[in-house]
């Protein structure tokens, strides 16, 4: 089987910063696979990239056996390819059941008269929209906050908030920027049920960045490091720990989970 | 949009219906016909203002080109007014497809600068070519409409009651357009791109599509209005493509209340109102529109509407205001 998302030797310049080289990975169907390395390694780069954020400077991306490396963010949206963000993004003045709303628009319109005058079938997808919509409340354990404008929410919520936008708009692929970023150990650990969840329940491909091993080891199926805008390794969690170039970037720090490996990463922040 | 307004919005209409029933008083009749005009144009500007959140000071020009499209259609080509109105506005829709097409792509203040070009550019259209437009001359008597069926006249305007319900009935289908809109997705689209554009389109929201929809929309809306007007004061000059319509429907979008059904009306009923009865108004209209309009940004920035809901909210024990009216 083809794989799902392909990234054909991407590369991306930022005036004389490589801030990608050659990059070329793929994520088949129903995989976690994160995408770790340093600050400044090239992460979320790749991530505006696949989107349609940012252009590359050469190489292709493929979804599903189609070239999408021009398509603008939207576009990528509508074909089933949804990301967050790095930085807290929600729409902070709508409340927390308006802001799943928002995501769901693509399947809330259809044609235009159909839309406007709200006819049958508009009102079927909305009510199946709501009852997602709670569905993912619950499972992001927010749903006593529906009615609260997202501004109100404390950090580690508007960060499941967020998974919820992004997961409300119906993903084939999520790409999650740093989710656990901020998280308590009690959040983070929420963090991987949902995300295990995801793949199981909803058949959804996940890509992760994330600099909290615990959570990296724990959920992916593979894991790509990059270092300074290039693949340096790619594997199974296991094979990928044990790397001597993985380890040469981290500082020497080890990647197991248990001795304090997130903060070894971030000591470079 | 919530209980509460949908409820002032039918409030607003059927006393607007009866009113003449108490009421006889012919200035306060033309006065409420121009409450009505405002009305419909505030709450078309307030589709993109409001609910897209793009400023757009370009809205006379839809007004205008209504305004012309009506003098032309009727006293040239022998249009009947009741027809005009709805080619009218159809004219205004296909000039804000074009406009928009070139402007959406704009954001923040360029936007607002070119539209504002726009209407600029078309007044000195108007106003320079003679043989269409008749220059600053402009068309005087416009023909009334006329409704009859099968030669037996039922309506011919030659009372100001006639066109007060033709006002009220244009704005009811204002009303009914924008409460469609407030209701669908499309609304949730662009309160998406006001809240958040980089996740809007993230989700996979067209920020442009989404403006453009609302746009042509509101374009319609005022090419209505323009219509109607040119046959209720039977002039029009230039003068309608002025900054002055564009400041007073502004003023009205935001004292009443944007991003709400409600709103507009309230601010054209509260700024029409002042405007005919406080006549010296119109002479430093301008002035005090700029003054009042600070003022409202600094201390009432959700408007008069915003002000009903809070008492509402606190009477209840909720101080919070959600920037959306559901
Ligand atoms: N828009 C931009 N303009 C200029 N340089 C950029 C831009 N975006 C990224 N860069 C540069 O590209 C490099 C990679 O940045 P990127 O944000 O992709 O790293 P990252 O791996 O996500 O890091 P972090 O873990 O800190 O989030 C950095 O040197 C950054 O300064
Ligand atoms: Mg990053």
């Amino acid at each position: 089987m083809p794989a799902l998302l392909a990234i054909d030797n991407v590369t991306r310049m930022f005036g004389g910063v490589v801030a990608a080289r050659d990059i070329a990975f793929e994520l088949q169907r129903g995989e976690i696979v994160s995408l770790i390395g340093p600050n400044g390694a090239g992460k979320t780069t790749l991530f505006n990239i696949i989107t349609g954020f940012v252009k590359p400077s050469s190489g292709r991306v493929h979804f599903d056996g189609a070239d999408i490396t021009n398509l603008k963010p939207q576009q990528v949206a509508q074909r089933g390819i949804v990301r967050t963000f790095q930085i807290t993004n929600v729409f902070s003045g709508l409340t927390v059941g308006e802001n799943l709303r928002a995501a769901q628009y693509l399947r809330l319109t259809g044609p235009f008269w159909r839309t406007m005058l709200g006819l049958s079938d508009a009102r079927d997808r909305q009510e199946a929209a709501d009852r997602d919509a709670a569905e993912l409340l619950r499972v992001v354990g927010l749903e006593h906050l529906r009615d609260e404008t997202a501004r109100n929410l404390a950090y580690g919520q508007l960060r499941l908030l967020e998974i919820a936008i992004g997961l409300a708009a119906s993903p084939k692929i999520l790409l999650l920027d740093e989710p656990a970023a901020g998280l308590n150990s009690e959040e983070s650990a929420r963090l991987v049920e949902l995300l295990r969840w995801l793949c199981r329940e909803r058949g959804i491909t996940l890509l992760l960045v994330e600099h909290d091993m615990s959570v990296v080891m724990s959920v992916s199926d593979r894991i790509v490091v990059m270092n300074f805008g290039q693949k340096i390794a790619e594997g199974v969690p296991e094979v990928v720990k044990q790397d001597r170039r993985v380890i040469e970037a981290y500082l020497g720090a080890s990647l197991d989970e248990d001795d304090g490996a997130a903060n070894g990463m971030n000591a470079d922040a | 949009m919530n209980r509460l307004e949908t409820r002032g919005v039918l409030l607003f209409l059927a006393l607007a219906a009866l009113a003449p029933l108490v009421i006889t008083d012919q200035f306060f009749i033309h006065v409420m016909v121009m409450v009505f005009f405002y009305a419909i144009l505030a709450s078309s500007l307030n589709l993109t203002v409001g609910f897209v959140g793009e400023l757009s000071l370009g809205h006379a020009a839809f007004l205008g080109i209504g305004a012309y499209a009506s003098a032309i259609l009727s006293t040239e080509y022998g249009l009947p007014a009741l027809a005009c109105i709805p080619v009218a506005g159809l004219l205004a829709a296909l000039a804000g497809l074009v406009i928009g097409l070139i402007t959406l792509h704009l954001e923040g203040h360029f936007f607002v600068l070119i539209t504002l070009a726009f209407a600029e550019v078309l007044r000195l259209i108007v106003n320079n070519w003679i043989e269409v437009t008749r220059g600053p001359l402009g068309f005087s008597s416009i023909p009334p409409p006329r409704l009859s069926i099968g030669g037996h006249v039922l309506m011919d305007f030659s009372s100001r009651v006639q066109f007060y319900y033709l006002a009220l009935a244009v704005l009811a289908v204002t009303i009914g357009v924008v409460l469609l809109y407030a209701q669908s997705a499309f609304r949730v689209g662009a309160v998406a791109v006001r809240e958040n554009r980089r996740l809007a389109k993230a989700v996979g929201i067209d920020p442009f599509r989404q403006a453009l929809l609302t746009f042509v929309i509101g374009a319609f809306l005022a090419g209505m209005a323009g219509s109607f007007y040119a046959h209720y004061i039977t002039f029009v000059g230039p003068e309608v493509f002025g900054f002055s319509f564009m400041v007073t429907m502004l003023m009205m979008v935001a004292l009443g209340g944007k991003g709400t059904v409600l709103g507009p009306l309230l601010g054209a009923l509260l700024i029409g109102v002042a405007l005919e009865y406080l006549r010296f108004i119109n002479e430093i209209r301008l002035s005090v529109f700029g003054i009042l309009l600070i003022l409202v940004t600094m201390y009432l920035p959700q408007g008069a509407i915003g002000l009903l809901a809070w008492r509402r909210m606190r009477k209840a024990g909720i101080v919070k205001v959600s920037a959306v009216t559901r």
